[in-house]
């Protein structure tokens, strides 16, 4: 039932889209602060927001393809920022605009001679047939310097692809890249979908265009989360039938009073959500998808009571197993990811409201919830021996082949025509990832430091990317602006006069030198968003990283950032798991004052560790990020069961053995059916939650009623 | 991207280069359609023409700024598809046209295109329009234009296919035969006009 609850929030989560501003949905809350900043370029600058469709064509298709992307322009156009299509630049209008706007800042002034040749040039140009458009770039823009800036976007493009008709093209596989610039940030799946619907839309009308996918931030989010629509959606309905399923059975087996056990859970949730909030400021997505499986633990708690009302001992054994949960995540408390630290807190919030409302509404109506237990009672095998063992040998080569991958690509959904294309792209990728590095204040200029940088650049044999390389220092745009006024107070013939008025305007009026403040021109608009501005450290090789890092640590490529996450995450687990089995293990002395119970008591945990990691090693799993929050689950409810079966070993007096087991058994065949589902699915995370809970919570179940009989019959024996 | 301005209008360019090669007069009495066999017949002029060469005296207004953009130049054939396009004033510019190749010189660059590197767009709706003209493809250009008659010597042409920035194009030939005047209706409503001077033929030797 717990697990049902928790999918039914997972599922809730990732609707997350209109849910209220309290609910982060960010990235912002996986990283430590120093690296979430450059992660966060990704999405917030423009520069980013790159996607590049890939798709295939026949010889004769060439007029095609040049229409499907002039369709798309047309009717994607609010979506569309700019897009490297064919020859058709009439899309950069703004940009050239800007940028012959800002000749006279940005250049030092011709002579005479070469303005007067270049007015004459102009004008032959615009007596030949041309559009309005390329008129206005000839009044705007005699000097032609429109073609540095095609140069240095040119420049700019790092693909390694020859140029055909205009368009990126592979021969070998007749394959055509077309880079696409949406206008908002990847996140916003919305009009994401909008865009690829336009693209459903268009491809009917070019039969010799084949679809082959998109490779980008906005392609891969909204794949993602399509995905995860498609699993959530196939989830909750297991969910549901399998919610509606438990109730019937415990309805028809006449224990329809374990239905009580639900609404203090999700009390308890609500609250934690609630603290959380007061605590962090909001709550994120993912601590609510889940916070709730972690806090579902607590059932375990009701159930082992309903079913032990007689026994006294039953909440000291509810508190053991609250607290050696609790000792798990306060470890993880101490981690340098945001989310977890968030995770863990509310998951030990929730727990300990669950386990108080159901310790006070167990003591104040007892009798609404006495439960008469099953006719279970496990009994030592010899199988039972040799699946324990062969699950301890799992461990082991568990232990040994597995090797965790906690880098967040693990979280990333593709489909396998997603995979060998983004394989292929990235072979046709010309340099190394470039070093991020964000600056900038409020209300302060870029042009110092971005010119500080270039010319750190220029003194090591470097080359970067920013503002400065479009426009030069306030000083010297203004020095430029008064050279080109010279030409003002001279004769004009009217013909030019008359014709070149944009250009005269733009030298003549009231030019000032730009800060760049408060909005750049269009042509910097890439580099900047809100305060911050962004330079791009062009790398060729481990040398160019050093020197690079040597003067600006705070740079770092988007490899290098994911990367952090797996590394934070790998330190923080080499300490963490030992602390939490130690401080577990110290917390079960205290509570037996025997080793043999504590060993007992632990002996579902590692076989179901064992379990999830024999099959991850013979089924060749993947071991991530997602895994381990699983695996603290699997940890909360083995020392659960654990406790509840070793106390039927103490020889102390009071426990029903058939309460003990039922409880056992009910609550781990109920997480088992709740969390099966998701093995079916596709998405990753999805898929590494389910493998991690199905078979961590079979190997706990099969662990308390085969593992902990025979071993205490072994230790029986032994003494 | 670096083409973009040129491969723009080259393939206007190409087909008006291929209109001066056949029509003269400004046409202003009434349209009537003329047939395939009739534009061969006012064409006879050119049928065994090998090489050309005229001086033309070209004037753009801009509806806009209401202006007028004077330049002169001259214009040469050389069968089967050597054309050249020459502006001479205000600033030298010259187009050379070739089936396989485009190049453009201005005092200070040159640019040489591969006729199939060039953006579909000019190429297939522009260049395309040219080669009836220049190989003086009559039945081709009756597919491809909507052709009149607006007097004994003047002609209009208003292409078929969307998409090209000319509405019309109406072209006079001289008594002679030869091209006189050649205007061009644009759609941002510009016009062109091309006055041509007697041109220097090298005919066919029977």
């Amino acid at each position: 039932m717990r697990s049902c609850f928790a999918i039914f929030l997972l599922s809730f989560s990732f609707f997350a889209q209109a849910l209220p501003k309290w609910i982060d949905s960010t990235h912002a809350l996986l990283l430590p602060k120093e690296v979430s900043e450059p992660l966060m370029a990704t999405t917030s600058f423009p520069l980013f927001w790159w996607n590049f469709l890939v798709v295939q064509i026949d010889d004769a298709s060439w007029d095609q393809v040049d229409t499907f992307c002039k369709t798309l322009n047309a009717k994607a156009k609010t979506l569309i920022n700019k897009s490297a299509c064919g020859e058709d630049l009439t899309q950069y209008r703004d940009i050239v605009s800007d940028w012959a706007a800002d000749q006279s800042r940005r250049e030092v002034a011709p002579s005479e001679l070469q303005l007067k040749t270049a007015l004459q040039e102009s004008l032959s140009k615009a007596s030949l047939p041309t559009d309005a458009f390329f008129l206005s770039v000839l009044r705007q823009d005699p000097l032609s310097s429109y073609r540095k800036l095609q140069a240095m976007l040119d420049s700019r493009v790092q693909l390694k692809f020859e140029k055909k008709h205009g368009f990126f093209f592979d021969p070998e596989t007749h394959r055509i890249v077309l880079p696409i610039q949406l206008s908002f940030p990847p996140a916003s799946t919305e009009p994401t979908k909008q865009f690829f619907a336009v693209v459903d839309e268009i491809l009917p009308q070019v039969p010799g265009v084949k679809w082959l996918g998109a490779i980008g931030p906005h392609a891969s989010t909204m794949t993602n989360e399509q995905q995860i629509h498609k699993d959530v959606h196939i989830i909750s309905i297991a969910g549901t039938v399998l919610l509606l399923l438990q109730i019937g059975v415990a309805i028809l087996i006449g224990r329809w009073r374990l239905l009580l056990l639900a609404p203090p859970v999700i009390l308890s949730t609500i609250l934690a959500a609630f603290l959380t909030y007061l605590i962090f400021g909001s709550v994120h997505g993912l601590t609510l998808a889940f916070g709730p499986g972690i806090v579902g633990l607590a059932m375990d708690h009701g159930l082992h009571s309903c079913l032990n009302t007689r026994w006294k001992g039953a909440w000291r054994a509810n508190w053991y197993g609250l607290l050696t949960t609790v000792v798990a995540l306060f470890a993880m408390l101490f981690s340098s990811i945001p989310f977890l630290r968030q995770l863990m807190a509310f998951s030990i919030i929730g727990l300990f409201l669950g386990f108080a409302t159901y310790w006070w509404l167990h003591r104040r109506f007892t009798w609404m919830f006495e439960v008469e237990p099953l006719a279970i009672e496990p009994r030592p095998r010899k199988f039972h021996s040799v699946f324990v063992a062969l699950t301890f040998v799992g461990l082991v080569a568990g232990l040994i082949c597995l090797r965790p991958t906690f880098g967040m690509q693990q979280m990333n959904y593709q489909t396998e025509q997603d995979f060998e294309l983004t394989k292929w792209f990235f072979v046709h990728l010309k340099s190394k990832s470039p070093l991020l590095q964000v600056y900038g204040q409020k209300d302060q200029p870029p042009l110092p430091e971005s010119l500080e940088q270039r010319k750190f650049a220029h003194a090591n044999g470097l080359e970067v990317e920013n503002v400065a390389a479009y426009i030069p220092r306030v000083e010297e745009q203004a020095l430029h602006i008064k050279e080109w006024q010279k030409f003002c107070s001279q004769s004009i013939p009217p013909t030019e006069k008359t014709f070149f008025q944009p250009f005269w305007k733009n030298v003549c009026d009231d030019v000032e030198a730009k800060t760049l403040l408060p909005t750049p021109p269009s042509y910097l608009r890439d580099f900047h968003v809100g305060d911050k501005w962004i330079s791009l450290w062009m790398i060729q090789d481990e040398g160019d990283i050093a020197k690079v890092k040597a003067i600006h640590p705070e740079a770092k490529s988007l490899p290098e950032i994911v990367d952090l996450f797996q590394t934070l995450l790998e330190r923080e687990t080499t300490w963490m798991a030992p602390l939490a089995i130690l401080l577990a293990t110290l917390l079960l002395w205290f509570y037996y004052r025997k080793w043999q119970l504590v060993l007992l008591s632990l002996v579902p945990f590692f076989v179901g560790i064992g379990l999830f990691f024999g099959v991850a090693v013979l089924f060749h799993f993947h071991i991530s990020f997602i895994s381990l929050i699983a695996l603290v689950m699997i940890f909360g409810l083995s020392l659960d069961y654990g406790i509840f079966a070793t106390n039927l070993y103490t020889g102390q007096a009071g426990p029903s053995t058939e309460g003990v087991w039922t409880s056992v058994v009910l609550a781990a065949i109920v997480t088992f059916l709740g969390f099966l589902p998701l093995i079916f699915c596709q998405h990753p995370v999805l898929v590494h939650l389910g493998q991690a809970l199905v078979f961590g919570t079979a190997g706990t179940i099969l662990g308390s009623m085969w593992g902990i009989p025979c071993i205490a019959q072994l230790f029986k024996k032994g003494s | 991207m670096k083409s973009w301005f040129w491969t723009f209008f080259l393939g206007f360019r190409a087909g008006l280069v291929a209109i001066l090669l056949f029509s003269s007069g400004v046409a202003l009495a009434d349209a009537a359609p003329i047939s395939e066999k009739e534009l061969s017949e006012q064409l006879k002029f050119y049928q065994s023409v090998e090489e050309l060469t005229a001086g033309f005296t070209q004037t753009k207004h801009l509806s806009e700024m209401n202006l007028d953009l004077k330049s002169e130049g001259h214009l040469s054939f050389k069968k089967p598809d050597k054309v050249i396009w020459e502006v001479v004033r205000p600033s030298p510019v010259t187009v050379k046209l070739s089936k396989e190749d485009i190049q453009i010189t201005t005092a200070s660059e040159t640019h040489t295109y591969k006729v199939q590197e060039i953006s579909q767009d000019h190429v297939a709706k522009g260049l395309g329009l040219l080669w009836p003209w220049l190989t003086f493809d009559v039945h081709a250009l009756s597919e491809q234009y909507k052709m009149s008659k607006l007097s004994d010597r003047s002609f209009q042409f208003e292409p078929k296919s969307a998409g090209l920035p000319v509405t019309k194009i109406q072209a006079s030939l001289t008594k002679e035969g030869h091209l006189d005047r050649l205007k061009l209706f644009e759609n941002s409503g510009d016009w062109m006009e091309i006055q041509f001077g007697n041109p220097k033929i090298v005919r066919k030797k029977m």
